[in-house]
């Protein structure tokens, strides 16, 4: 089952603590109110939704709960953390299946309610539990397109799986006006070769470079994701190569964004490409991630190693797609 | 030290060839103190030494104090910057500087020094420390927090298999420097530093090896909990000896103290002497910690938010 939680609060997903689970849950999104009725149209498969109507005029909350109530594939929650429901036992004649108010939201939910949930959804509409049950079967034989555990057979020309990460320096306007034009490509170049170098030892290769950042590519073959150990390692020890290789004079801050998606796969002419991963993995790390963050999509930390779980958090969602955020490690006793 | 005839023959032919009897004595006195070129080579005060005989005295004598590969830094610096501002060309340098590569060094252009290249011949001394001469040296010391603890609860085979993992980690980031280990016994040990920067690598070592050692108990580490260590970089003069329990050194004792007194589990602490070399970028990973009312330490600690 897919859950999808319209609302515009930005500390929901830290309140709800809700995390992707291959039994149960397939895949967490959260949507703008606003984009309601396009992404109702859209459900197909069972799916929870959350309507959080805090942001919603009060006479146009029974509209929107009979949009969700209509579709067969949805059952639905209600988030009121501003106690606007009244008759909240009328929710529940009505087919909702579950209401969180402050009190329950402040306490935290966490993946633990969603088991009640679905056994009050066994009881009055078991056809959208079955059809949840297909549903995570097509899922799991998703069109990945596995690279492969090294380079050895990619064909260039053909599409395959990769996992790709983004990675673009922060503060590009201040370092060109900061540094001269010959001392700043010296300092790029040496951070492309450390970068380079960095991920070689897990199979990446920097495949698109334009002065700031670029693409990397990790060979993906659908088992495991070594390269979110690599993005990991780049983020914990950056700051050796700030005092040990780098041409900045300064600490250097970069985003990085780790996803896993299709793309054709050329050796040249890559501004050609037409990808919906690559246009989408830009447009999380120059729109959505904060300077210095490290972000991954959901898929990535289901094929990442475990231990790792812990140390990424909800960041919300960003055209369509969930987003975790890596907890920095935290070093430097003073800021300079 | 490693030093063969081939590198001696070249010295000597580079001195005869290339300068003056007066200036071969001069070099030779930077590296030997108080050398006297006649005394040693039994000439009359009022005879000159012929060149080629000079030289081969001089190369002799270094061989025999072991100077050998400092003399032939000297000539490198001589050849670039020449003496007293006048240019000095020494022959044969390639084939000295080849010479030295054969037998296992390479040329850090950046200290201007021969340091072993790496591979299977790295020695405790760098091959250029001498048995018995007091060094300026930094130390770095690891230690296993609760080793006793954890033998008595995980099986031999496995306590051993960590703590090879962790002399592996530690060797690595330590070598990687330039650093050398000293010691290792069990669960922890003592790596010791002596080229330009020799605080800031210690520390850096330190600080990686807190980074791995994280990593490694995320990934690798069999135990239930995670491997905690403590460690402490100190900076100070000390004895050389191949035989580290022959090793008398006050640099050492204040090392131990710092490590098993005032740092804690997972954490770097360093002396205030290491501390002063840390530069501005260096020295905002650390915090002051006052462990008396005159005495200053600084930490290092991994934290997450």
């Amino acid at each position: 089952m897919k859950i999808l939680i319209f609302s515009r609060s930005r500390k929901l997903p830290e309140k709800l603590k809700l995390r992707r689970r291959k039994d149960v849950v397939e895949q967490i999104a959260y949507v703008d109110p606003g984009e309601f009725t396009a992404r109702i149209k859209t459900v197909r498969t069972p799916t929870l939704c959350y309507l959080d109507v805090s942001s919603l005029e009060q006479d146009k909350i029974p509209s929107y709960l009979r949009r969700l109530k209509k579709n067969d594939c949805i059952v639905y929650g209600v988030i009121d953390p501003g106690s606007k429901i009244r008759d909240v036992a009328r929710l529940f004649h009505d087919g909702a299946v579950d209401y969180l108010d402050r009190r329950t939201l402040d306490g935290g939910i966490g993946m633990g309610r969603l088991n009640p949930i679905l056994a009050f959804i066994q009881g009055i509409n078991p056809a959208v539990l079955e059809k949840a049950a297909e549903s995570t079967q097509e899922q799991r034989r998703a069109p990945y397109k596995p690279s492969g555990y090294d380079w050895a057979s990619v064909v260039p020309g053909k599409e395959y799986t990769f996992a790709m990460m983004f990675v673009e320096l922060d503060g590009k306007d201040r370092m060109e006006k900061s540094y001269g034009a010959k001392n700043l490509s010296i300092a790029l170049a040496s951070f492309r070769r450390y970068l380079e170098g960095f991920v070689r030892q897990f199979g990446g290769k920097v495949w698109m470079w334009s002065s700031f950042g670029g693409i990397v590519l990790f060979p993906f073959d659908a088992k495991s994701c070594p390269a979110l150990n690599c993005a990991f390692r780049l983020m914990l020890f950056r700051h050796l190569y700030d005092i040990e290789g780098s041409h900045f004079p300064n600490f250097l801050s970069f985003r990085l964004v780790l996803h896993i998606g299709n793309t054709p796969y050329t050796e040249n002419d890559t501004g050609h490409i037409v990808s919906d991963s690559l246009n989408s993995i830009f447009h999380l790390g120059q729109q959505f991630v904060q300077p210095g963050d490290f972000c991954i999509t959901e898929e990535v930390l289901q094929f990442g190693h475990p231990a790792l779980r812990d140390y990424f958090l909800p960041a919300g969602a960003f055209e369509g797609r969930n987003v975790l955020r890596m907890r920095l490690p935290i070093h430097r006793h003073k800021r300079k | 030290m490693k030093i063969s005839p081939r590198l001696q023959n070249y010295i000597a032919q580079a001195l005869s060839q290339s300068m003056e009897v007066r200036l071969m004595e001069r070099l030779a006195a930077r590296v030997i103190n108080g050398y006297d070129l006649y005394e040693r080579s039994g000439f009359p005060v009022n005879i000159p030494i012929p060149q080629v005989d000079a030289a081969r005295q001089i190369t002799s004598d270094l061989a025999r104090s072991g100077n050998i590969h400092r003399f032939a830094e000297l000539l490198v610096e001589v050849d670039r910057r020449g003496v007293m501002g006048r240019p000095v060309s020494i022959r044969l340098l390639p084939q000295i500087v080849k010479e030295l590569e054969i037998l296992g060094y390479r040329f850090k252009v950046d200290q201007g020094k021969f340091v072993e290249a790496g591979g299977q011949g790295k020695t405790k001394g760098w091959g250029v420390l001498i048995e018995g001469q007091s060094y300026d040296l930094s130390f770095l010391r690891i230690d296993t927090v609760g080793n006793t603890s954890l033998v008595r609860k995980y099986s031999k085979q496995m306590v051993v298999q960590v703590y090879n993992d962790l002399r592996r980690l530690f060797t690595g980031i330590v070598e990687k420097r330039d650093g050398r280990l000293w010691q290792w016994e069990g669960d922890g040990g003592i790596a010791a530093f002596i080229y330009d920067n020799k605080n800031v690598q210690a520390a850096l070592s330190g600080m990686e090896m807190l980074l791995e050692l994280f990593m490694y108990n995320l990934f690798q580490c069999p135990f239930a909990k995670p491997l905690q260590v403590r460690l402490a970089v100190h900076t100070g003069p000390c004895p050389f000896s191949e035989n580290f329990e022959r090793i008398r050194s006050d640099t050492l004792r204040r090392l131990e103290i710092i490590e098993s007194e005032f740092a804690e589990n997972d954490s770097l602490i360093i002396s205030p002497g290491v501390y002063s070399d840390m530069g501005n970028k260096l020295d905002t990973f650390f915090r002051p910690l006052r462990v008396s009312r005159h005495n200053l330490l600084y930490q290092y600690k991994l934290n997450w938010e």
